[in-house]
């Protein structure tokens, strides 16, 4: 992986750390996330998309992330079945 | 409109391929618009990804991002076949999809979260549809008959109008950047 996905990665760990202080005031909301903190909310993720490929670059190491709660995704039903 | 997949030697031959669908690939419209804007071409790649409904999540070969220089806009969680969680990158994307109504024939456009998931393309697909991409059509599954339908009330040609109307906003932001260097050059 390039600099830029590992610099996204740590910040995505960043984001999850903060995200239960972000749920009790902004949940259900978009943030562009960077430098250990939130840049700014939004009502969508193209709205924060976009204000962060214009302020940061398309591969500014920013995380545009919704304030929901984090839970694993199960790839297929196989997965949710119990298939090994 | 509607996307109308078909295979041979039905029923059988829908039980060994699986409802396929090729779609595109591309960057988000806002950083397509940057590539317009600079004279370069756009990138997108083709891809047949399997309609999942058993997927949350649509997902993608991570070589194919990877070709298209995509750069992830966050990790999240997996539970894969190891059924056990990892990190995966999330790529926003524009995902275009043939779609039909009577005569007329577009390239529907969506802009759509996708997740590279390591080297999938084991078999005749690179990906699955999942139910995220999902909730923006009906599908319809005819096994008798070996076919199968996306379909969507949304009239093809909104979300192209938005795409350009994002393409546009972000050219006229390149060009006044670059006036106002030129700008700042002179003085």
């Amino acid at each position: 992986m390039s600099d830029h996905s590992d610099q996204v990665r740590a910040e995505t760990e960043r984001f999850a750390q903060a995200l239960p202080r972000l749920l009790e005031t902004h949940r259900g909301e978009w943030a562009v996330f960077k430098d250990g903190s939130v840049q700014q909310f939004y009502g969508s993720e193209d709205d924060a998309f976009t204000a962060a490929v214009d302020r940061f670059g398309p591969a500014g190491g920013f995380v545009v992330a919704p304030i929901v709660e984090r839970r694993p995704i199960a790839l297929s039903a196989a997965v949710a079945f119990g298939l090994r | 409109m509607r996307h109308v997949g078909r295979v041979t030697n039905p029923p059988l031959g829908l039980i060994a391929v699986g409802p396929l669908v090729e779609v595109t690939i591309q960057p988000h419209a806002v950083v397509a618009a940057q590539f317009t804007a600079q004279g370069l071409p756009v990138p997108a790649e083709a891809a047949r990804l399997m309609v999942d409904t058993g997927a949350q999540r649509t997902c993608i070969d991570q070589a194919i991002a990877a070709r298209l220089g995509l750069a992830p806009i966050r990790y999240e969680p997996m539970v894969g076949v190891s059924q056990k969680a990892e990190n995966y990158p999330v790529f926003l994307v524009q995902m275009g999809l043939g779609m039909a109504e009577g005569e007329i024939t577009q390239q529907a456009i969506w802009s759509a979260e996708v997740v590279g998931v390591p080297t999938i393309s084991v078999g005749a697909h690179a990906g699955l549809i999942g139910r995220d991409f999902l909730a923006h059509f009906d599908f319809r599954y005819h096994g008798r008959d070996g076919t199968f339908e996306l379909v969507t009330p949304v009239q093809v040609g909104t979300d192209a109008s938005r795409r350009e109307k994002e393409e546009l906003r972000a050219k006229r932001k390149v060009e006044r950047q670059a006036r106002k260097k030129n700008r700042n050059r002179r003085r």
